[in-house]
């Protein structure tokens, strides 16, 4: 047999070549546990293939996705991670705060001269680190850069020139996001596309009603259309390239979904619906218990791991807040604070009893 | 995908980004452009009273500049005869668009109006017209019925004091720019409100309220039926940035608002290094310190054309 097997895919993304990567180094621990205990061993010429097929892969992942091929190169790009967030985040206050600091001093021609540059000198940034740089730490610090500096230049723009505000503006920066994000596979960039998404449809949603866009907020109702929009929307649009990206829809999906029901649970008088507040609260009570579980039920069933994490933390939160309801006013407080842990400790056992049962034989585990 | 595909699809990413962003400045430009184009839809003859400084002088991290709108609108806590009648009443709110088909003291209206969200209307602004001569007017008389309570003996003559230092402010350093209208058709309320030097038309959103027996006005506020009363929520361009050319005007003017600040400060009598002169002569009226003219555009956003200092 050939050392290149014919027909295996090349990985897409980096993402999917970092699992590949990963795999390589978890059969060769787990093959050296099996040989030490005795219980099988490739014959030598198998291993010599094997080990020298899994060489050049990995060096062709390195060369192509700069993917970290230990444990020490996956904890130093954890870390770095942390940096390249922290440092866009610094860099882009820092680009915001100069241009306020000196916006007053200049004449209208300079100020919309900075406005309108920073943003491509940051996307000529972002397009410059990509192609040096194939881990995307730098092009994702470029790319939020250039994100801020673009929701800079809007808004400035709009106070220069005293512009009516427009929800606009949110769907002009969603765009911006989207469109680096898929360009250059960056998840924080997708984000930050799907925040001002979120903002956009909402605003557009209250629109619907009469109500002025800015006020969107007032009714968390506002929200659910973009999160059914963005919960679907992995299902509609495949993600071949860019594996990474379903379970940031998904996340922010359920999250549009499952924090206005949980606003309208506790506070039903900021509703749409034309009902007593009481009746409105039990009604999102409900729902929102009933999406929290379904978010459970469907991440097990289809392995989205973020859907049974983002469910079971809303489920826990909805139990615990009907417990004060219930039980605040008049029960000792370390009483309280036993029947939330043991709801907790119940809630793990729930949850690895549904474990077991998706690992049983037969049945492919996550 | 294949690298080459890859390749081209962040090529296109990228360049699509690009035209986005030349794309939008250019928008925002020419729209702006349009917005200032011609003769502008009104053009106002404003003052410190109506145009305010920033309440906090210049900052070192943020140089910019600019301008508040201060006006005068109805609101659910006028009181009749106060000369700010509302005029955002029923009616004039089913007009703008808010669904006021429910009487206020119908069972289950309570619920009908909770927490309305406001809408977005056009506002009519008037300066120093009728509306403020009525406000004036107003002011007067409530002077005179303090002044008559004085006499009946129900007030000290201290209440008569603040009360006529109080107008004497008002007539010197108050807003002459009241709301008296609204609507959702701009060119109509052009035509009811021609004067483009005394009335402008700008987007503002307006807030509906239920005011029920709880939140009754007057002696008996049982006795009072609920009713529907509107209030301006706000205008939604009402910072109007100061443009580089006319910054030194607005530079002078901030420092004479602290010289005036500390003056007042230092003529308060537990102040021990007070200054010499006549404490009361702080405390009087302030003028405006500059003239400011505005200009409404085509789409009602606002922009500076002059600033000048009046002298004190």
């Amino acid at each position: 047999m050939s050392p290149e097997a014919e027909g295996s895919p090349e990985p897409e993304s980096r993402v999917a070549a970092q699992r590949r990567a990963d795999r390589v180094r978890e059969f060769r621990a787990e093959l050296e546990a099996l040989e030490r205990e005795g219980v099988a061993a490739l014959d030598p010429e198998a291993r010599a293939r094997v080990d020298a097929h899994h060489e050049r892969l990995l060096a062709r992942l390195a060369e192509r996705f700069e993917v970290d091929v230990t444990e020490g190169e996956k904890g130093l790009s954890r870390g770095m991670r942390i940096a390249a967030f922290l440092g866009a985040l610094a860099l882009a206050a820092s680009a915001v705060l100069f241009f306020y600091r000196i916006w007053g001093l200049v004449p209208t021609t300079a100020q919309v001269a900075i406005l309108a540059a920073a943003p491509l000198l940051a996307l000529g940034a972002t397009e410059l680190a990509a192609r040096r740089e194939r881990s995307g730490y730098f092009a994702t610090l470029a790319g939020l850069v250039a994100f801020a500096a673009f929701v800079l230049d809007v808004s400035a723009l709009g106070q220069v020139f005293n512009v009516t505000p427009s929800d606009t503006a949110l769907l002009l920066w969603s765009a911006f996001g989207f469109l680096l994000a898929y360009a250059y596979g960056l998840r924080l960039l997708l984000a930050a596309g799907i925040l001002a998404f979120v903002g956009w449809l909402s605003a557009e949603t209250a629109g619907w009603s009469g109500c002025y866009w800015l006020h969107f907020g007032e009714r968390p109702e506002n929200f659910l259309p973009a999160g059914l929009l963005l919960v679907a929307f992995p299902s509609l649009v495949a993600h071949r390239r860019l594996a990474e990206f379903p379970p940031l829809y998904r996340t922010f999906g359920l999250l549009a979904l499952l924090a206005p029901a949980l606003a309208l649970a506790n506070w039903g008088e900021a509703s749409y619906l034309p009902w007593a507040g009481g009746t409105i609260e039990a009604v999102y009570q409900v729902a929102g218990f009933a999406l929290s579980a379904a978010a459970i039920w469907l991440g097990l069933r289809r392995r989205w791991s973020e859907a049974v994490n983002t469910g079971t933390v809303f489920f826990v939160v909805f139990l615990w807040v009907k417990f004060v309801d219930w039980f605040w006013d008049w029960m000792p407080t370390y009483l309280f604070f036993l029947i939330v842990g043991a709801t907790a400790v119940a809630a793990l056992l729930v949850l690895k009893r549904l474990r077991s049962a998706a690992a049983r034989p037969g049945r492919n585990g996550p | 995908m294949t690298r080459r595909r890859i390749g081209w699809s962040r090529r296109l990413g990228f360049l699509a980004a690009v035209v986005l962003v030349v794309g939008t400045n250019a928008f925002v430009l020419a729209r702006v452009a349009w917005n200032r184009s011609g003769e502008p839809a009104a053009r106002l003859e404003l003052t410190e009273r109506e145009l305010t400084l920033p309440w906090v002088g210049e900052d070192e991290e943020d140089t910019g500049l600019a301008l508040h709108l201060d006006f005068h609108a109805p609101g659910p806590w006028r009181e009749a005869g106060t000369g700010m009648d509302s005029w955002l009443d029923r009616e004039k709110l089913g007009a703008l668009g808010f669904d006021v088909s429910v009487d206020p003291e119908a069972p289950g209206a309570e619920r009908h109006y909770r927490s309305p969200l406001p809408r977005r209307v056009w506002l009519v602004l008037e300066d120093e017209g009728a509306a403020w001569r009525r406000w004036l007017a107003g002011r007067e008389e409530e002077v005179e019925e303090a002044r008559r309570a004085v006499t009946r003996g129900e007030k000290g003559s201290e209440d008569l004091e603040a009360a006529e230092r109080s107008l004497a402010a008002d007539r010197v350093e108050a807003s002459r720019l009241f709301a008296v209208d609204a609507g959702l058709d701009r060119d109509a309320l052009h035509e009811r409100h021609p004067d483009p030097a005394r009335h402008a038309v700008v987007p503002a959103t307006v807030r509906l309220h239920r005011m029920d027996v709880d939140q009754g006005r007057g002696e008996e506020p049982e006795d009072e039926p609920a009713f529907l009363t509107g209030s301006v929520d706000r205008v939604l361009v009402d910072r109007i940035h100061v443009p580089l050319r006319h910054r030194p005007e607005i530079e002078w003017a901030l420092a004479e608002r602290d010289r005036r600040n500390r003056e007042k400060a230092n003529s308060f009598p537990h102040r021990p290094e007070r200054i010499p002169g006549d404490p009361k002569a702080a405390e009087a009226p302030a003028p405006p310190l500059y003239r400011a003219d505005l200009a409404i555009g085509h789409l009602g956003e606002p922009w500076l054309t002059e600033v000048e200092r009046l002298a004190r």
